[in-house]
């Protein structure tokens, strides 16, 4: 196609252009496309964005299949189709069908190559052998006339009948039988030991290691650094393997199992790593009514939150990450990943020193493996920012201090600015100095402290 | 004889359609026997170089399987544009042939490899974990096409357009066999830039919703320094 090289491509031309593109066995160079596209890199840029994301869905184009669903129409119907016989609404809907299906698209595609053959003009080549044949005699037309008109056929094909009752003979049935029922069972037994929940979980922790895009670990994860890509990686066909798979074999099972908590649990992470936190959210909250009090849908249900805390900006959502976590440790104290996730959360909410703690906590439970390392380095960080918090703010009033100052009203805007550091020392120290766990008589001021706090 | 021959087509194919009336059938051979002829020439070339008496039986059949269970395949004709009878026989026609090669095939090869073929086979999903790794990354890949294709064409005309989409770039076929389509309605022109826009809003979507752009890093600490 020649263009005129110093206009823009208009959307009609570059729509013409990327159809000449597609059929092209192989990928063009721009330039050699449109004079303007060697002179524009925008439209070149446009261009070649967009030949790319042809040739991904090239790529992904399945193979022909060779076996008929279920739904699929009959193999007769795509000629009455393309020749216009079968009314609009069905047409539609069989076109429809045939776009996504890989038996019924190439019976389409068949069907239209067949009638744009026969909707050719009878050449002179065809006319002359047309005319030699028997059947053009108006003899034989006349005998057909009288064979129509006197008898009419109707029933199903002999032929097909009597080749049914031969191959349907009591050796081949049986023998069939047998062979059906090994297949069968054979099948079952595989099927059986793939399509187990922990299946799908093994993939999942697979493929987030093959590619760990989350802060946050996932239960049975082996270690991976946090992978942080820019720019436009929107390709679909960038995915792990692993993903892929489990996401496959999770869809085949929620069918028959949907409201089985474990494959709801899977389907969450597996929408996590996809980035489809809502979608998350809401498989683990059913879940978790399922389920009440699992640590593993609790510390995925707190995953979910983070991430989309995290891509909407929503700080309510950080704050129910903490909850769920809260919720797991309670179940389960020492659990290394419920522990590692709370201590980042607590990060993002800034509640330093529980992050801290929970980091410490964590590399007791956890002090040699290769996320050990990653914790080291971020309570290491976590110190280091306390430390400067440390040396630029005043220290906290002591409980004596606080009950002093109860009835002024300076106690307020002492207080509130310092409000989560003064929630944690109330928790870690105030608490304990009030009312031992001894039995002995508590500390008189953190109890004011604690009672003025209160209010 | 005179009489049929003033007819249009859709009146004599239903003069025709249940009736033993000679000179309907006299007029709707006399009318239509190039045509049919020339498609059972054309589809039997497929299969090979066919014999006159071949060609001869399966333009007879063609007749015959018009006529079948009182007319059936006549009687449901509907016109649904001018001279759509010429399609309509060409499809029956080509059908016939088709048939006679294909059962001729299966009585040489035996029948049963055919016979799995015809039937509709009932595809167990829980037989999903064991297809061969490709095709399942492929299915899922195109699941995840499929539902930003849904997610940007929502809306007046989502069906169309996600039909035109797939046949496109699942099936294979041009804008033009596109446009060709009974029902999709649009010119090659329309298909193309149904497909550009297509094209340009998937693009959007998938660099904008991709999760590998979201940096948490640089976010938390954008936010530490509050």
């Amino acid at each position: 196609m020649i263009g005129n090289p110093n206009e823009h491509i208009g959307t009609a031309e570059l729509a013409k252009l990327l159809e000449e593109s597609r059929r092209s066995a192989e990928s063009l160079d721009a330039a050699d496309v449109h004079p303007h596209l060697a002179l524009c890199p925008t439209c070149r840029e446009q261009f070649e964005a967009l030949a790319s994301l042809d040739r991904q869905l090239e790529s992904i184009r399945p193979a022909e299949s060779r076996l008929p669903q279920s739904d699929c129409p009959g193999s007769g119907v795509w000629s009455a189709i393309v020749g216009g016989l079968t009314p609009s609404d069905e047409t539609m809907a069989c076109i429809e069908h045939a776009s996504r299906c890989d038996y019924c698209g190439p019976l389409l595609r068949g069907a239209m190559t067949e009638l744009a053959d026969l909707n050719g003009e009878i050449t002179a080549g065809e006319r002359k052998q047309i005319t030699t044949l028997v059947s053009a005699s108006a003899e034989w037309q006349q005998k057909l006339v009288q064979r129509i008109t006197g008898t009419r056929r109707s029933g199903p094909d002999r032929e097909s009948s009597a080749w049914r009752q031969r191959w349907l003979t009591v050796p081949r049935l049986a023998m069939a039988g047998a062979s059906l029922l090994a297949v069968a069972g054979l099948g079952s037994w595989v099927v059986v030991q793939r399509n187990q929940p922990a299946t799908a979980d093994k993939l999942l922790a697979r493929a987030y290691t093959e590619k760990r895009t989350l802060e946050l670990r996932i239960a049975g994860a082996g270690y991976a650094p946090l992978r942080v890509s820019r720019g436009p990686a929107a390709s679909f066909t960038s995915r792990p393997a692993a993903l892929l798979k489990a996401e496959a074999l999770i869809a085949s099972q929620l069918i028959s199992h949907p409201s089985d908590p474990a494959w709801l649990e899977a389907k969450a992470e597996a929408d996590v790593l996809e980035g489809e936190y809502d979608a998350a959210v809401e498989a683990l909250h059913r879940a978790l009514e399922l389920e009440p009090h699992s640590p593993v849908i609790l510390t995925d249900l707190a995953t979910a939150y983070f991430q989309r805390a995290q891509q909407e900006n929503r700080e309510e959502d950080f704050g129910a990450a903490y909850e769920y976590l809260s919720q797991a440790l309670k179940l389960h104290p020492d659990d290394p990943v419920a522990l590692f996730n709370r201590a980042i959360v607590s990060e993002h909410l800034f509640l330093y020193q529980q992050a801290l703690d929970d980091w410490e906590h964590y590399l007791r439970v956890d002090p040699g493996s290769q996320w050990a390392d990653e914790a080291h380095n971020r309570a290491d960080a976590v110190r280091e920012k306390l430390k400067e918090h440390g040396s630029e703010a005043t220290p906290l009033l002591s409980p004596a201090q606080v009950a002093a100052m109860a009835a002024s009203a300076s106690l307020g805007s002492e207080v509130d600015p310092r409000i989560e550091e003064y929630l944690h020392e109330a928790v870690r120290a105030w608490l304990p100095q009030a009312f031992p766990a001894t039995g002995a008589n508590g500390d008189w001021s953190a109890s004011r402290a604690l009672f003025f706090g209160r209010t | 004889m005179a009489r049929y021959a003033k007819l249009s087509s859709t009146e004599l194919v239903r003069a025709c359609a249940g009736s033993n009336d000679e000179g309907a059938w006299a007029e709707f051979i006399r009318r239509f026997h190039v045509v049919i002829a020339a498609a059972v020439l054309r589809t039997a070339r497929r299969w090979g170089e066919p014999s006159h008496s071949q060609l001869d039986d399966l333009i007879q059949d063609t007749y015959l399987k018009l006529c079948e269970n009182d007319s059936r395949l006549l009687r449901s004709f509907s016109p649904r544009q001018k001279d759509s009878i010429y399609g309509f026989l060409k499809v029956v026609a080509a059908n016939v042939v088709h048939d006679h090669f294909k059962s001729a095939l299966a009585a040489k090869r035996g029948a049963s490899q055919t016979e799995a073929i015809t039937e509709p086979i009932q595809i167990d999903s829980k037989m999903a974990g064991t297809d061969s790794f490709d095709a399942v990354s492929r299915r899922i890949q195109l699941e995840q096409v499929d539902k930003v294709l849904r997610q940007v064409t929502a809306g007046k005309d989502q069906k169309r357009k996600r039909t035109i989409f797939w046949l496109r770039h699942r099936q294979g076929l041009t804008a033009s066999e596109i446009a060709a389509i009974p029902s999709i309605g649009l010119t090659t022109e329309g298909v193309e830039s149904v497909l550009l826009r297509l094209a340009i809003m998937i693009r959007a979507h998938l660099i904008s919703s991709s999760p590998h752009r979201e940096v948490k890093v640089l976010n938390r600490q954008n936010r530490s320094k509050k």
